[in-house]
């Protein structure tokens, strides 16, 4: 062999070789270096008390949201910020399982700076795992922060070392924001053909679905998104919150008591075997579409887009979408409304349904992790975010662009924020983008304004309702699209009990993930059983095996001592 | 010059010789090791209480703990054990026969050109990714909007569509047809190949002894394509215990796990959307094993049956 073909024969093997030992290319990569330290400051205007900015920070959000930008400076309240603190948000959007992506990026050792973790379970993991790093230093100096979230900071600690490690992006809720509820939409047209009904327990609904699937034989029933990884796990039992007793605190293996402050265990209540019977009872009437158990949301949203679907159990934001399809469409008559909905027995008991408050809202929740690259810049930035200035910035825009100022000191909002809450996918002004990750409270201002104008009751009213949907409110008797909600309703704070939280990794949050599995397995087969009072005795038997009262025991437990040693 | 004697030569002289061969093979055995071998170290796992985002070195020993949750407390390996063999028996089987069969059948096909389409057609699937088959499979067999049940619904051979992607008891059937007809194409290949190997005086003969078409195939192709069949047949048995993981991610949902969920879907479930990685690795550990005997114990029965072998 002449020295050329060994020199190619070489060639070969180090190409080969060297191919197969390339680096990960699958890491979003690490943006967060000030590139360009000798960039011209942005600020040619400069704010006088800041002559100098800090070197360009870019941080890395993964969002599961759909900006329509990829840098947050893109946008106009993203410029105002970039200019104030030279610091700027690079979205990476993400679409799939992201509880999965989570413990993806756990296990890899390969997470942002900052990060929304969904649960308190997720977030004890990264926490002892050492990822998400205490925020107890940076109070201090978080005067603002401090001030906004007083109340909340308790509930947010979580471990036993009685440190902060997060803060919670929707706290705290004022009840401009809990209506309307994720209860049970139906197209308008039906309601019409029936001569606008008085609908509330499932019974009436049933009838009502049955004589409306009468009338339209070609429609398919009630959809919902239960192929979505949380649809089994949270939508199946759902109904237990919406009477006077129980609210939706999570998706775990218990429900909380808000009158007896007890845990309990979720598939031994009541309510939440009447919402699978109601179900099952869709299933058998065949009012529930048999593709719900594997849709998922855009399946389901592409059905009532086209009208396809009678109604859509769950998911109060999932018809506005369709609703503008169904206008292009020529199919006005044929929108969605969200109407309320409970169980037979909870009608019957009529107690003021509660609305639940979130004093804390794992599921909002944001850490630090240890690869922030300056934490105290970032905790500063929180700090300045959680200000009333910050708030109204990220929420309702710049003054005297996206809204003004009343005699009253009230705001009120501009063409410029109207346009932008009426073509969402085409927004460029920054509003509320940041909600997903900063700090931004779903209360009222001082002024008794929610700090977003587009949830004001008299201005969503107005821009996100069509005229067939306030029609529709009009004949069923309401005052407004909310005010059906807001009767017979009492608020409920959440207290200690999303801060009461089992070790994941103990036998005890083994077996409650073991639970939940179960219950997640056999949904399918309750709604769908013939004879459904046998196929729940046999589940209650299976799920009794696991001894899940030796998780309720301890969450009681656990809460009665956190009560108290707050 | 004397000539060397063979029993002369040191392993390294041959190895020196080949030089050039071991440097073709590097490559592949730096991957392997690499990426398979390598790795078996996290096998430690499935003995340590493993919690992710904390050192594997300072984790506590567990022992058997894990394999005892799999095999005592969870009782899953039934129905695990039971839709992996059968659906992975069931693909394999019909995969072979049918790909055999196919081969056949479009040796004997006269007119080359039709063959060669036929063949090239029957190839694509297997280049279509498992999530476009997926939406294919939505698109003509969901329950309402599916196009072949409403074409059944519409002509009155059903009253209501066939739930084919949800209910349970379709689920088998479905993977099995959907795996063959994706890999047919390529595993037929393989014996085409080993038929346009056999030597053509054969067919020659046996025409002059008055065999007609059936006769050859019956004789001559089949015996021939005996030991490629027993090859594959060895190779494949060792990943009976093996899913494509694309396939069964995409098709399993809540409705059909009874039937449809199998051992990598578990381990996937359990070690990263659970993060429960020492369980996981226990049950994966519990899957090579059983393969590697599996392997060993078919090539032994190929062996002693067949004379076939091929470890």
């Amino acid at each position: 062999m002449n020295w050329k073909q060994r020199t190619i024969g070489l060639a070969l093997v180090l190409i080969v070789i060297l191919s197969g030992c390339s680096g990960n290319t699958n890491a979003p990569p690490e943006t967060n270096e000030a590139v360009q330290p000798s960039e011209t400051p942005q600020s040619s205007n400069e704010a006088v008390q800041e002559p100098t900015l800090p070197e360009e920070y870019t941080i890395q959000i993964l969002t599961t949201q759909k900006p329509n930008v990829r840098f947050f400076d893109e946008t106009e309240v993203g410029k105002v910020i970039k200019e104030k603190f030279n610091i700027n948000f690079e979205f990476v959007p993400f679409t799939g399982d992201y509880r999965e992506k989570l413990s993806l990026m756990l296990a890899a050792g390969d997470y942002p700076e900052i990060l929304r973790v969904e649960g308190n379970d997720l977030v004890q993991q990264y926490i002892q795992a050492g990822v998400a790093i205490p925020l107890d230093d940076f109070l201090p100096d978080a005067a603002e922060f401090t001030k906004r979230y007083d109340h909340h900071i308790p509930y947010w600690i979580i471990t036993d070392d009685k440190k902060l490690y997060k803060w919670e992006v929707n706290v705290p809720y004022g009840l401009a924001r809990l209506a309307p509820l994720n209860d049970i939409a139906i197209r308008t047209d039906l309601l019409e053909q029936q001569g606008w009904p008085q609908l509330l327990s499932t019974d009436s609904y049933l009838e009502f679905l049955k004589e409306a699937k009468r009338l339209n034989p070609d429609s398919i029933g009630m959809v919902s998104n239960f192929g979505e990884s949380w649809g089994m796990a949270g939508v199946a039992g759902i109904m237990y919150e919406k009477g006077g007793r129980y609210v939706a605190w999570a998706n775990d293996a218990w429900v909380f008591n808000s009158i007896t402050e007890q845990y309990e265990d979720f598939l031994e209540n009541d309510y939440v075997r009447e919402s699978y019977q109601f179900l099952n009872a869709m299933y058998n009437a065949g009012l529930l579409d048999e593709e719900s158990f594997t849709d998922k949301t855009p399946q389901m949203r592409d059905k009532l887009s086209s009208g396809q679907a009678l109604s859509m159990f769950y998911n109060r934001n999932a018809i506005n979408a369709p609703n503008r399809d169904l206008i292009a469409a020529g199919k006005e008559n044929m929108q969605y409304i969200i109407m309320p909905i409970r169980t037979n027995t909870q009608v019957a008991r009529n107690e003021p349904r509660l609305l639940g408050v979130y004093d804390s809202d794992p599921f909002g929740s944001v850490i630090m992790t240890k690869n922030a690259k300056d934490p105290k810049r970032i905790f500063e930035f929180i700090d300045w975010v959680s200000s009333e200035e910050g708030q109204l910035l990220i929420q309702s825009g710049i003054e005297g662009v996206h809204y003004t100022v009343g005699a009253d000191g009230k705001r009120v909002p501009t063409q410029a924020f109207i346009d932008d809450v009426q073509n969402p996918n085409e927004s460029k002004t920054g509003i509320g983008l940041t909600a997903y990750f900063l700090p931004s409270s779903f209360a009222e201002d001082p002024n008794g304004q929610q700090y977003n104008l587009a949830f004001e009751p008299d201005v969503r009213g107005q821009l996100v309702y069509t005229d067939r949907q306030r029609e529709a409110y009009e004949k069923l008797g309401w005052d407004n699209p909310f005010s059906g909600f807001r009767e017979n309703v009492k608020l409920q704070s959440s207290g200690l009990v999303n801060s009461v939280t089992i070790d994941p990794s103990s036998s005890l949050g083994i077996l409650q993930s073991r639970v939940v599995e179960l219950r997640v397995r056999n949904s399918p087969k309750l709604i769908m059983a013939p004879n459904f009072d046998q196929a729940w005795d046999e589940v209650i038997a299976e799920h009794r095996k696991l001894e899940p009262q030796k998780i309720i025991n301890e969450l009681n437990t656990l809460y009665q001592m956190k009560k108290a040693n707050p | 010059m004397a000539q060397t004697g063979v029993s002369g030569k040191t392993v390294f002289t041959k190895m020196y010789r080949q030089r050039m061969l071991f440097m073709m093979l590097l490559p592949s055995v730096i991957l392997i090791t690499t990426f398979q071998y390598l790795p078996l170290a996290g096998w430690m796992m499935a003995f340590k209480n493993y919690r992710v985002g904390h050192s594997l070195w300072n984790a506590e020993w567990v022992g058997w703990e894990q394999f005892r949750i799999f095999f005592v407390q969870s009782q899953d390996y039934a129905y695990l054990l039971r839709n992996t063999l059968v659906m992975n028996v069931g693909s394999l089987m019909l995969l072979l026969v049918s790909s055999l069969v196919f081969a056949i059948l479009l040796n004997e096909v006269r007119v080359r050109w039709f063959a060669k389409t036929v063949q090239t057609v029957t190839f694509f699937p297997f280049f279509i990714s498992w999530v476009i088959i997926y939406s294919l499979a939505s698109s003509l067999f969901a329950v309402n909007s599916g196009i072949v049940n409403q074409m059944l619904v519409n002509v009155g051979v059903l009253d209501h569509g066939l739930n084919v992607l949800g209910d349970a008891k379709y689920s088998w059937t479905l993977m099995i047809l959907m795996l063959d007809w994706k890999a047919l194409g390529y595993n037929s290949i393989i014996f085409i190949a080993a038929i346009a190997a056999i030597p053509p005086d054969l067919y020659e003969a046996a025409e002059i002894d008055g065999a007609g078409r059936f006769g050859k195939i019956w004789n001559i192709t089949l015996p021939y394509l005996m030991p490629t069949f027993i090859v594959i047949l060895i190779l494949n048995s060792g990943w009976i215990f093996s899913s494509d993981f694309e396939q069964f991610f995409l098709f399993t949902n809540s409705t059909n796990w009874e039937k449809m969920e199998v051992l990598d879907m578990y381990i996937y479930k359990y070690g990263l959307k659970l993060l429960n990685f020492s369980y996981a690795t226990a049950v994966g550990i519990l899957k090579t094993v059983i393969s590697i005997t599996l392997i060993l114990s078919i090539n032994q029965l190929a062996k002693k049956f067949t004379e076939k072998s091929i470890l």
